[in-house]
């Protein structure tokens, strides 16, 4: 039906051109992406960002961050469109690999993949900073590594795949057990595959060594200062976001489960869920049907019962295994018409036809080739803090546009940028010190603005917060 | 189970999904990546811990009580507005004191910047319709803080 190389090179188009046009200019906080601002800068500075750390995302957008093109946050974005691109060609192999031989099994596999990278979600981390991106990659080759047998790998390796996920997002870590089920109708994997595997995922770990050694420069974006045991593991471990998974009520859980509902019809349309749901139920087998129900299962709990403001993102592995079952739908469905070749041949087109169609409607709710609402905050603030301010800042947008555009862009170095609910953390104060050498810190267990605005009283004292408009005094 | 009994139960699951489908994400706001400063603090007199705000810090000072402090960042909108000529400098606090005859001591942060502006402690007067601003008398400035013992109320500090 399609030659071997079409489909891969039609998915490179299609999805190309979509993100090209919508893809953000510059640092964006649109499509939950306010920590863009922090990947960034800490690639660029050689620094450690939020907890975890993502030791594989800093490597990896260093490398697009050195293409002589646009802005620094445009290239860093360029890198999730790419990851996601990779994300829909992996998807499509691992269905044409899957799926029963048949005339439609590759076009099916083709037309998954290409609804897979335009659904609304996957389509608007395609154009951000952020790890999503490349989160769903590396969901979508632990899914090829487990489920597609012609490809011979060693054991070692499968498991590095899965460790290598998780030095991206921990949350990854969930995936392991799938390592110790077996998935050829026996209860689970010998010790020794699963031995083997466990030192895959401790070698792919060991990425995370790269944050100490980091850290040791002193960047000024160096969270959790990890060249200490304790800071370390404070980092790692993603401590500081620990209370977040049991901070919501039982209402807002409840919110979030219809929520879900709503955000899948929106991904996917109500045909979509239709096939998707039916797919599942259509005999798929051990090997897809075991990792996937897992990974939708163990991301959509996540992703629910996580406090964070913007713990939908963690839902990425959920549409993404919604696609797989979408798939083995769309299959059933053109086996069933078997005898029908008219209708087949119909329905083909048909298919392509009706996401060209969405196309229109998608397209305005994630273009951001237009976004400037962070690069405006930037430019107001650099314009209305006077000379050698202090800047006390809350929320995550406007701390890491503030950074990327000191640190990164090397703009107004005269400022010191404190962020405000840092300051009760010993390491933060210690960046403050080698970053800012000329701030007065006094020498308090627990510090707070007023300490340090006490502590400088000849500059100027600015506070900016989502809330209120920036004030000087 | 074959393809009419698969069918069925797509639809019946996606009649479900878009019956139920709805409202938005939950999103806490104050669950972001860097940690905002406290919006609520609690505490009991036992553990005679005091409830570190940020920029206010309030030790309650009986044998048994409980205490609440909640932080309010439109205390114009939400209480009162201020004398005429003054504004609010800093967020407003409520604190609640059960017993209610139990006392706490309220310590404002008092930069130099909020001495030049003349910030007094004030107190919402509840007791007359509306509710007014009343300045603590009491209050005491020293060591970069100003300070006050008090009952259960709504707290901020207001100058020029």
């Amino acid at each position: 039906m399609i030659p071997s190389m079409l489909a891969p090179l039609a998915i490179i188009l299609v999805l190309g051109i979509c993100y090209i046009c919508t893809i953000a200019p510059d640092l964006t906080w649109a499509h939950l992406s306010a920590d863009g601002g922090d990947l960034i800068t800490a690639t660029v500075t050689g620094g450690v960002p939020h907890p975890s750390g993502y030791p594989l995302y800093m490597i990896l957008a260093r490398g697009f961050q050195f293409i002589p093109i646009e802005t620094l946050a445009f290239r860093t974005n360029l890198f999730s469109a790419v990851c996601t691109i990779l994300t829909a060609l992996v998807l499509y192999k691992y269905l044409d690999r899957l799926l029963p031989v048949s005339l439609w099994a590759r076009y099916i596999s083709f037309i998954t993949s290409i609804g897979y990278g335009l659904a609304p979600f996957i389509w608007g981390q395609a154009l951000v900073t952020e790890v999503y991106a490349l989160h769903g990659l590396l969901m979508i080759v632990c899914l090829f590594v487990l489920g597609v047998n012609e490809i011979k790998i060693s054991e070692w390796l499968r498991g590095g795949v899965f460790g290598l996920a998780a030095t991206n997002h921990l949350t990854s870590i969930l995936l392991f057990p799938l390592l110790a089920i077996g998935l050829d109708k026996k209860p689970g994997e010998s010790f020794s595959i699963i031995f083997r595997r466990s030192l895959g995922i401790l070698s792919s770990l060991s990425l995370y060594l790269l944050l100490p050694l980091r850290a040791v420069g002193n960047p000024p974006i160096n969270w959790g200062n990890a060249s200490s045991i304790n800071g370390f593991f404070w980092l790692v471990s993603g401590q500081l976001y620990a209370r977040y998974s049991t901070s919501l009520s039982l209402a807002d859980i409840l919110q979030r489960f219809r929520a879900f509902a709503g955000l899948l019809l929106v991904q996917y349309t109500v045909i979509g869920v239709l096939l998707g749901i039916y797919g599942l139920f259509s005999g798929i087998p051990r090997r897809v049907l075991v990792p996937t129900v897992w990974m939708g299962l163990v991301f959509l709990f996540f992703s629910v019962f996580y406090g964070s403001y913007d713990s939908q993102v963690n839902l990425l592995p959920v549409w993404l295994v919604f696609s797989i079952w979408i798939a083995y739908g769309l299959f059933d469905l053109f086996s069933f018409l078997q005898d029908r070749a008219k209708l087949q041949k119909l329905l083909a087109p048909l298919l392509f036809l009706l996401l060209m169609i969405r196309l229109p409607f998608v397209y305005p709710s994630v273009d951001l080739s237009k976004d400037s609402q962070a690069t405006d905050f930037i430019k107001q603030s650099l314009l209305e803090i006077p000379k050698d301010s202090i800047v006390f800042v809350e929320g995550d947008g406007q701390i890491f546009s503030l950074w990327y555009a000191q640190f990164a862009l090397n703009q107004r170095k005269d400022m010191m940028i404190i962020a405000s609910g840092l300051l009760p953390y010993p390491w933060y104060l210690e960046g403050l010190q080698q970053t800012y050498p000329y701030l007065n810190l006094p020498e308090k267990k627990e510090l707070h603005p007023q300490d340090l605005t006490y502590a400088n009283p000849n500059r100027p004292i600015c506070y900016i917060s989502p809330d209120r408009p920036i004030e000087c005094k | 189970m074959n393809r009419l009994s698969r069918f069925t139960i797509a639809i019946l699951l996606v009649g479900l999904l878009v019956l139920t489908g709805a409202g938005v994400w939950a999103a806490p706001r104050f669950n972001s990546t860097v940690p905002h400063p406290p919006s609520n603090g609690q505490g009991t007199c036992e553990r005679a811990q005091p409830i570190d705000m940020d920029t206010a810090i309030f030790s309650p000072l009986g044998n048994t009580c409980n205490i609440n402090v909640d932080r309010d960042a439109q205390p114009a909108i939400d209480f009162a507005p201020v004398p005429e000529s003054l504004g609010f400098d800093g967020d407003a606090f409520k604190v609640t004191l059960v017993p209610d005859t139990e006392k706490v001591q309220i310590c404002y942060a008092y930069p130099p910047e909020l001495e030049a502006k003349d910030a007094k402690l004030y107190k919402l007067d509840e007791s007359v319709t509306p509710s007014v601003w009343a300045e603590v008398k009491d209050a005491v400035i020293s060591n970069g803080q100003i300070c006050a013992t008090n009952t259960s109320g709504i707290y901020a500090l207001i100058g020029k």
